[in-house]
């Protein structure tokens, strides 16, 4: 595998556009993606909800199909193949979900649903053998191979997320989504998810395509930071780099409203307005309307992401122009560094 | 914007108290920074108390100005937000403010308190963070510890109670 290529466009049309007559309208949930994972490495989606982060998980997993572009795994073209299709590409790849409580099979018992993909995939053999194989899964996920026989309801959030990541590596995969894996769950859970999570990396060599609204989590997991705004890319770069040296205004604002647990009590600069309705997002860069930085040309023309020396990729006209040393005006109340 | 009309309402019998329950937890960084500037302020202005109830440490950290812990049902630990988040004097506070992931160099692991919270049914004899306490000793599994002045707050633990053997 020399690393993962997923480069696609979707329109999503509503449901009940022939009802109402009205022209059709398209959400574009994700709006002309380019990403690459490198094999062993994680990459970390953030944005705020609604901005296609998930839509990209289930593009990726087939969960549902994209209206353009492509998704290359290991150099096979998956795009258009459903979930489970083509087999032998699909069992590489699994995907663990928010809710441990809505993902797991209530009247199953956790025996059957850890061992649910290796009888989708023909992987076991025996019954005997399938049992030892979920045992040592339980194991390794950190629960008691007794589990097995008890039903979901038995265990606790941050247990479920266990049986999930269990079920997730059944397959021995290669790959692994992970939609918000821990935000259901308190820190001190979260904690020992995210370790696990980071064992498994290093013990098995897994490739991680990471989903989150939290940088903090981000930042414990990540090799790779992309930030997505209203289904578009707005930067992409080396997790240090992306935290150390933010370079479009948008990053910028999320890293600006991260709450500080050193500094008590200070005044977070609220960031200004919310996310535009994605049905009618506004034109050039989405990002205009809500950027200090923005002008004439950023309301008419969508920039496309420009590599820097750096590593990383941004999508930013201001960044381009090096327009990022202008002094914020009051009321936003602090200055940006000049681009590179 | 739900959200804040929830405060609107809240505030529209001009209350002494206000409890905010969860108040940014389902809500992105950015919105969530706008709800507890707006909280910050309304309080300021109209001299309002209000207890936020929460387990997300940044909000609490920006927001409050004390912290009272919670274990099992009991207090851990109560004190001004600088000495309970920096200098925790409770082992499960400690445990708390480490497993939380930081923005800045990246560590390998995260600190994380083994085990699990016990149910309300079955909570352990003696101190009820026992079983999952890195400091455990013996009394932690007959006394149950009692809230102990320390500096300008307390903590419920028997390692201050001087009876450590």
């Amino acid at each position: 595998m020399k690393g993962l290529k997923k480069h696609f466009a979707m329109t999503k049309p509503f449901l009940n556009r022939l009802l109402d007559k009205e022209e059709p309208q398209s959400v574009k949930a994700v709006d002309g993606l380019d990403l690459d994972i490198p094999r062993g490495q994680t990459l970390s989606l953030v944005g705020e909800s609604g901005c296609g982060k998930s839509t990209v998980a289930r593009l990726i997993m087939g969960l549902s199909t994209p209206s353009g572009g492509s998704i290359l795994f290991d150099g096979t073209d998956i795009s258009r193949a459903p979930a489970g299709n083509p087999a032998a590409v699909r069992q590489r790849m699994q995907m663990i979900f928010q809710d441990p409580y809505a993902s797991l099979n209530p009247r199953w018992r956790v025996r059957d649903i850890i061992a649910e993909p290796l009888r989708t995939y023909g992987l076991s053999g025996s019954r005997e053998e399938e049992r030892r194989e979920v045992d040592r899964l339980l194991e390794f996920v950190g629960l008691n191979a007794k589990d097995g026989d008890k039903f979901p309801h038995e265990f606790s959030g941050g247990q479920r997320q266990r049986i999930s990541i269990a079920r997730a590596i059944s397959t021995k995969p290669e790959f692994l989504v992970c939609d918000e894996p821990t935000s259901a769950l308190d820190v001190s859970v979260q904690a020992q998810i995210l370790n696990l999570m980071r064992e498994m990396q290093r013990e098995l060599g897994l490739t991680y395509l990471f989903i989150s609204h939290d940088l903090a989590v981000v930042n414990f997991m990540s090799d790779w930071i992309g930030v997505m705004y209203l289904g578009r890319l707005v930067e992409v770069a080396p997790a240090a780099e992306l935290f150390s040296n933010p370079q479009h205004p948008y990053t910028r604002l999320l890293l600006d409203t991260i709450p500080d647990l050193g500094m008590s009590k200070r005044d977070r600069t609220p960031a200004a307005g919310e996310v535009p309705n994605p049905i009618s997002p506004p034109p050039g860069c989405h990002f205009n309307p809500r950027c200090a930085l923005a002008n004439d040309r950023c309301r008419s023309e969508a920039p496309a992401l420009r590599a820097y020396p750096n590593g990383g990729r941004v999508s930013c006209h201001a960044v381009e122009e090096a327009r990022g040393a202008v002094v914020i005006p009051a009321g936003v109340g602090h200055s940006m560094q000049t681009a590179p | 914007m739900r959200q804040r009309v929830v405060i609107a309402l809240a505030l529209c019998a001009e209350p002494r108290l206000i409890i905010a329950d969860e108040p940014t937890t389902a809500l992105d960084v950015s919105v969530q920074a706008q709800i507890i500037a707006l909280l910050k302020r309304v309080c300021r202005e109209r001299n309002a108390a209000v207890i936020l109830v929460t387990h997300d440490m940044g909000v609490i950290a920006e927001t409050a100005d004390r912290v009272a812990v919670m274990y099992a049902g009991r207090l851990a630990e109560i004190g001004p937000v600088a000495q309970v988040l920096q200098k925790p004097s409770h082992p499960y506070t400690a445990g708390l403010m480490g497993s939380i992931p930081r923005i800045g160099p990246r560590p390998d692991r995260l600190i994380q308190i083994e085990g699990s919270m016990p149910r309300l049914t079955d909570i352990p004899s003696g101190c009820a963070f026992n079983p999952r306490c890195p400091k455990v000793f013996a009394n932690c599994h007959h006394i149950r510890p009692e809230l102990r002045q320390i500096a300008d707050g307390a903590a419920a633990c028997l390692l201050y109670e001087g009876v450590t053997q």
